[in-house]
This record gives C-alpha cells, sequence and structure tokens, in this order.
C-alpha cells in the first residue's frame, strides 16, 4: 500500500503542529499545556479561540450573524492517560497512582517526565521494580500491581525528593513521536495519540470546512478529563448546545496477532465508522454516505451498548444534539508505542469535512 | 409485600379477591379494535437501541391523527403533544420505543455474523432462535437468519453457557463475499418472532419491554386530548433505554415537564423460583415506592386507584429503578417523576407475556391523576 510518489498525507507544516500536540506532556487534570499548543495554533485560522473553566478549547468558525445555520461540534480530547505521584517515601523513591486505564505490565523499565513541579523543571526519572535476579519465583510469572512499582529520580533521601517534586504533581512516559516504516510508508508511533490526534483532526477538519465556505457554524472542542470518565465533553456540549456533537477518538484495529475477534479492521484503511451504541443512527448514515460519495476509505464497526469514547459521555449532555463517531485506527492503545497511519488521519480529516459540506448545503 | 396501610387490594387481599372478582380491571379503558392492531404492530416492529426509526415512524403515524403536535428530536425521540398551551403543569408520560437486540460486528469468510448485545441479554435465550437481519441504508430490508453454535455432539463441555464467541448468526451465505453483499457490520437484529394474543388477553412479544409501556402514554394522552381542564400532556417515546436510559435525558430537557410518569415494565413472582418481591400478571399496574420514583407521586397513584377501585401493586426501589424514570428525575434541574410497570414475565427473552388488562387498568389510573384536582 506504501506509495512514495504521492503527496505526504499531512502538509509539512500540519505534521509538525501533530507532533508538538503529541509531544507536550498532559494527563487528565493538567491539559492546560496540550490546550495552549492547540489554541496557538487555532488562532491562526480563527479569531474565536477560547478556554473555559475546566480547560477545555474552543476554536469557533463561522459568521456568528447566521443563527439559522447548523452548529457542528466536533470533539476530541486533550487528556492522556498517565501517572500522579501519591507518595515520597524515606528513600527518596516516588509511589504513584495511574491516571486513566494503564496496563501495569507496559509501565516496568519506562523512563518518565513529571512536569509542573515546584521548580517548574522538568524531573526525569524511571519506573522500577526488584530486578528479576531478586524477583521470588512466584513474582516473575506475574505482572505486578501499580504500587509493587515505584519511580526513581535519582534522590537519596525524602527531603532531596521532596526538593523536586510535590504530591499531585503528574508524570508521563519519556518518548518523543517516531514515523517509522519503510520508505513511503506513514506510520507514526508515539504516546498520547490517544486522544492528541482526534484533537488534531477536529481542528484540521473545522478549519478546512470552514475555509471551504461551508454554511455551518463549526466548533472544534478539545475537551477534558476523557481518559478518568469525568466526561468533560458533557460539560463542553452542555455549554455549546450544538446540533451535531461528532467524536473523533481513537480505537482498536483487529489487525494485529490474536486481534481479529474485534472485526475487520485495520490500520491504513481509512477512519472507523461506529454504528449503535450511544451513536446516532442517521448521523452515522450520513457520515457514512458523504464517505462513500466522496470516494474515501472508511471502515465500519458495530457496538451494542458503549463505544468507549466520550459519544457515551456527550449523549447525556443535556441538549438537542445529535451524536457520531469517527476513529482513527491506533494500535496499541494506552501504552507509549500507540501507532496510526497517517493517511487515517488525513482520511477522517477529509470524511469530516465531506460530510459537513453536505450537511451545511441540506 | 404488604398492603395493609395503603389498602389497594394486593397481598393477601388480593388472594380473596381472587374468589369476588375476575377479572381483576373491571374499569372502562378497553384496548380491542384498531387500539389492539396499533399494540399490536408496535409490538412486531423492530427497532433495537439507536435504530429506533421504525417504531418512531409507527408511532408518529399514530399520534399524527390526534395530537396537536407531533415531532422527533435529534436524538430519534418522538414528542407527542396534546392540549398544547392548555393551564397548569406540563405533564410528561413517558415510555421507551427501543428494545434489546444484536447488533454485526464481523462477517467472517464462511459468510457467517459476529455480533454483540444491543443491550442485557441472558445469552442462553437467543441460542437456537430465528433472527431478522435489519439492512439497508434505513434497516427496512429485512433477511431471516438464524443463530448459529456448535451441536451438542461436537461440544466438549456441554455444561458450560455459551458466550458470544461461541455463537454466530447464518444467513444462509455460502461465502464471505456472499455475506458482505447482503449485511454490514453494524447492521441491527432482533429475534424473529411475532406478538400473540391468548384467549384470555394475556399477550406474548419480543419487545413487550418496553412498547407497552410508549402505548400507555400515548394511549392515555389521546384520552386526555381535548378533555376540559386537562393541562398539557406530552409523551417522550423515548430511544435508547436499553443501553442506560439516554434517550430520555436529552428527550426529557426538550420536554422540559413540570412532572411526568414513566411507564416500564417490571418482573414477577407468579412463576417458580423463591422470589424477594411480589408481582403478579393480571394483577393491575405496578406502582413503585422509593429511588428515582417521587413519594408525592407515588401516594397520588395509589389513592387515585383506591378512590377508583383500580387494583394496583406496589414495589419498592431502594437505589435506582433500571427505567427512564432514573433519567427522568436528574434531567435539567430535576424532574419529579412516579413510575408505572406492566407486570411481565420472561424480560429480555421473546417471551415476554403481559395481561392486556394490566395496561388497561394503567391508562385508566394514569389519565385519572393527570386529571387529579390539584
Amino acid at each position: 500500500m506504501s506509495d512514495s510518489e504521492s503527496a505526504p498525507p499531512l502538509s509539512e507544516d500540519a505534521l509538525a503542529a501533530l507532533l508538538e500536540l503529541l509531544d507536550t506532556p498532559a494527563p487528565s487534570g493538567s491539559e492546560a499545556r496540550a490546550g495552549a499548543v492547540w489554541n496557538r495554533r487555532a488562532r491562526r485560522f480563527t479569531d474565536d479561540v477560547r478556554t473555559d473553566a475546566l480547560g477545555a478549547s474552543y476554536a469557533t468558525f463561522g459568521d456568528p450573524d447566521h443563527a439559522e445555520r447548523p452548529h457542528i461540534a466536533l470533539v476530541g480530547h486533550l487528556d492522556e492517560i498517565g501517572l500522579i505521584v501519591s507518595r515520597i517515601d524515606d528513600k527518596g523513591f516516588l509511589r504513584c497512582l495511574n491516571v486513566g486505564g494503564w496496563d501495569i505490565a507496559v509501565l516496568i523499565g519506562q523512563r518518565v517526565r513529571i512536569d509542573g513541579t515546584p521548580s517548574g523543571s522538568v524531573i526525569h526519572g524511571a519506573i522500577a521494580r526488584t530486578a528479576v535476579h531478586v524477583l521470588d519465583a512466584d513474582a516473575r510469572g506475574k505482572v505486578p500491581k501499580l504500587d509493587e512499582l515505584w519511580i526513581d529520580i535519582g534522590a537519596t533521601s525524602r527531603d532531596e525528593a521532596c526538593a523536586m517534586v510535590q504530591i499531585g504533581d503528574p508524570a508521563v512516559i519519556d518518548v518523543t513521536p517516531k514515523l517509522i516504516g519503510p520508505p513511503g510508508s506513514h506510520r507514526l508511533m508515539s504516546r498520547s495519540l490517544d486522544n492528541r490526534v482526534g484533537c488534531f483532526v477536529v481542528l484540521e477538519a473545522a478549519r478546512l470546512a470552514a475555509q471551504q465556505g461551508a454554511r455551518a457554524t463549526i466548533t472544534a472542542v478539545g475537551c477534558v478529563g476523557e481518559e478518568i470518565g469525568m466526561g468533560g465533553s458533557t460539560a463542553a456540549i452542555f455549554g455549546l448546545q450544538p446540533d451535531y456533537a461528532v467524536a473523533v477518538d481513537v480505537t482498536s484495529p483487529g489487525d494485529t496477532p490474536g486481534g481479529s475477534d474485534i472485526g475487520d479492521l485495520h490500520l491504513g484503511k481509512g477512519p472507523i465508522l461506529t454504528r449503535g451504541a450511544t451513536t446516532n443512527a442517521r448521523v452515522m448514515r450520513a457520515l457514512i454516505g458523504a464517505a462513500q460519495r466522496a470516494g474515501l476509505p472508511h471502515q465500519l464497526r458495530g457496538k451494542g451498548i458503549r463505544t468507549g469514547t466520550d459519544v457515551d459521555q456527550i449523549v447525556k449532555a443535556g441538549g438537542k444534539h445529535a451524536t457520531g463517531l469517527v476513529s482513527v485506527p491506533a494500535r496499541y492503545l494506552h501504552t507509549p508505542v500507540e501507532q496510526v497511519d497517517l493517511r487515517d488521519v488525513r482520511a477522517s480529516i477529509d470524511v469530516l469535512v465531506a460530510w459537513i459540506q453536505e450537511v451545511a448545503n441540506q | 409485600m404488604s398492603n395493609t396501610d395503603t389498602g389497594t387490594g394486593t397481598g393477601t387481599d388480593g388472594d380473596s379477591k381472587d374468589q369476588r372478582k375476575l377479572p381483576y380491571y373491571q374499569g372502562d379503558v378497553r384496548i380491542d379494535g384498531a387500539q389492539l392492531d396499533m399494540l399490536l404492530k408496535l409490538l412486531d416492529t423492530p427497532a433495537p437501541s439507536g435504530f429506533e426509526e421504525p417504531a418512531a415512524e409507527v408511532v408518529t403515524a399514530w399520534a399524527r391523527e390526534w395530537a396537536d403536535d407531533v415531532h422527533t428530536d435529534p436524538v430519534g425521540n418522538v414528542i407527542v403533544t396534546v392540549n398544547k398551551g392548555a393551564a397548569g403543569p406540563r405533564t410528561m408520560l413517558t415510555g421507551h420505543i427501543d428494545e434489546i437486540g444484536f447488533i454485526v460486528t464481523r462477517i467472517d469468510d464462511k459468510g457467517l455474523l459476529h455480533f454483540e448485545q444491543v443491550g442485557g441479554w441472558d445469552l442462553t435465550v437467543p441460542i437456537g432462535q430465528r433472527v431478522r437481519v435489519l439492512t439497508g441504508d434505513d434497516g427496512r430490508d429485512v433477511l431471516v437468519g438464524t443463530v448459529g453454535k456448535l451441536a451438542p455432539h461436537q461440544l466438549k463441555d456441554r455444561s458450560k453457557a455459551p458466550t458470544l464467541k461461541d455463537m454466530w448468526i447464518d444467513i444462509g451465505a455460502a461465502t464471505g463475499d456472499e455475506a458482505r453483499s447482503m449485511v454490514r457490520v453494524g447492521d441491527p437484529i432482533v429475534l424473529d418472532t411475532t406478538p400473540h394474543v391468548f384467549a384470555n388477553r394475556r399477550v406474548v412479544s419480543r419487545s413487550a419491554d418496553d412498547r407497552i409501556g410508549a402505548f400507555i402514554a400515548l394511549e392515555a394522552a389521546r384520552r386526555l386530548a381535548g378533555v376540559e381542564g386537562a393541562p398539557e400532556v406530552v409523551v417522550l417515546c423515548a430511544t435508547a433505554e436499553e443501553i442506560g436510559c439516554v434517550g430520555a435525558l436529552s428527550g426529557t430537557y426538550h420536554v422540559n415537564p413540570d412532572e411526568a410518569i414513566a411507564i416500564d415494565v417490571t418482573w414477577t413472582s407468579d412463576v417458580p423460583g423463591d422470589h424477594a418481591d411480589d408481582s403478579h400478571v393480571g394483577k393491575g399496574p405496578s406502582v413503585t415506592i422509593g429511588a428515582a420514583a417521587r413519594t408525592r407521586i407515588a401516594r397520588e397513584l395509589i389513592d387515585i386507584a383506591r378512590e377508583a377501585d383500580i387494583d394496583i401493586q406496589l414495589a419498592a426501589a431502594g437505589r435506582s429503578t433500571s427505567t427512564d424514570a432514573d433519567s427522568v428525575v436528574r434531567a435539567r434541574a430535576g424532574v419529579p417523576v412516579g413510575l408505572v410497570s406492566i407486570p411481565t414475565r420472561y424480560l429480555h427473552s421473546p417471551g415476554e407475556l403481559f395481561a392486556l388488562e394490566d395496561a388497561e387498568a394503567s391508562i385508566d389510573l394514569i389519565v385519572r391523576w393527570v386529571k387529579r384536582a390539584r
């Protein structure tokens, strides 16, 4: 499928913006830095950019004099999973709690960075456990609990550690995004793709649809608190009272070993459009139809009860909106090596723009 | 459940009544003729959560004959208004039009459909059932299929209850490509059964949960239309109850009622087994006290039932009611809500069984409650 001759899926400028968003640490509850990066880019395209009291970011496109036009909200979430310092022990080791859902096996041996410390500087450390040589035989075969792990920041005493960090400082795994694969491939590996990529897509789709003259008010939203079930999206959508609220998130494809039960879903074959559960049948029909008419790649997923995304929260936000969900296929979710294909990112933007044009010109 | 301090005619009182009169409901409301046809049509229409449009259309067409306003909100809820603008509290009656079902998640190379549940199933129920797969852009093309699993001869351990991984749907397709030309991932599915009315006016059907509730709400509103002194009555035919009571939350936001009654079904104790509560098919609607069901409205319903000699049964709820009442009570700044339930055997199966007279008594009770002196 690689095609080195064709244009890259994202412009250099857009790719740089995505990479900057991905590289910015912002676990749930500490979204401000990612919000600031997102707002800075949004201001290049619209004057109507704001952050609310919860920390959610909004960029609105469209003419406020046209109240009769549909208001479309596209919603990503700024937060990512991470850790939070919960205790500093006598030897200067940090104990932590998970922010969002981790597979604990992933954490062992990872480098971390702790931001938001009293000094303002970034503290580097590593997540450690007892060396395998010393570990008793029973423990070797088991995934440890988080309270059996610690973060070592090189401090030799509690006092030293307390001078570097404080209880409640957030941590993320210390990795930078990287393009991988053979020449001409478009695979991107990073932490925080869940769901910085969604935040990127909603802003690109909103600005491009507006640029193409869509007769709609479009608000791109980077909401907060998705990974901890706080449902910042509920508050955001209640505040906006849009006609449509479409979430953009990531979802696991079934194209890795043992994954086929999920469905016939692949990296590189386009955004995944979820029918059922908390998505609105008419909105999904329109999104699928728009993708078909525009000749854009897309894949279907069926869900019965929950989607596991902000849509499950948005549907409960009091208001008149109908919901939709566009998911970028992403492997290895909730690890530091989440992987997307940039062509899927492009196609997600294009499907949204095509749908917005159809809704706006009805 | 004791009724001694309410005097509403269940429990021991109800037992003596067995000799006194049958049927239990002796009021004027009768579901027959066009009304019964409408109920049966509604029960037969497939509309699992998220795919309620077919049921919404049936409801809309009927309500247009007698309501002041009928519209569908963006979520898919159908909102029906009678006595629009009348004085008094805006009163909402709500039942949900979605039902449990399944949804296609994957079409394999053998042409078999793999699926996920929509709403809460006992997974021993679908085994051996025929299904309707709702295909096409608007779900109107119906394919018949059957739920497949390994034959008992092929099972290594027959004592294990099957999971979704052990079942699939066979639509008779010979290959994956053939199946993929017939069905799309995300197509919804219901069991392929039709309602049956027994000679004693009990009904067995899939989707009684909660088409019967929606029907009762609509029929009560129809009877209240144009009645002098009746307030504005809005029926919310709610979507997506079976996946977490989400449709009623936004629907109630739209309707913005002053008070409400939710109508749903409840399980019964008149079947084998030890039961913690007391609920019988045919002995009258069940009025819930506690949890989301506001005591004030429950008391009003109980008093009205006693005055009108309508037999009811009482149910107690400590935390949630597992009905749309839970959503109505927390919509907007909170809406006082009562809960009336139709005792129904075999919930969440294609054999849901209820008595028409319980539905008739519910309509009578709710109409009297809406018209009550304030």
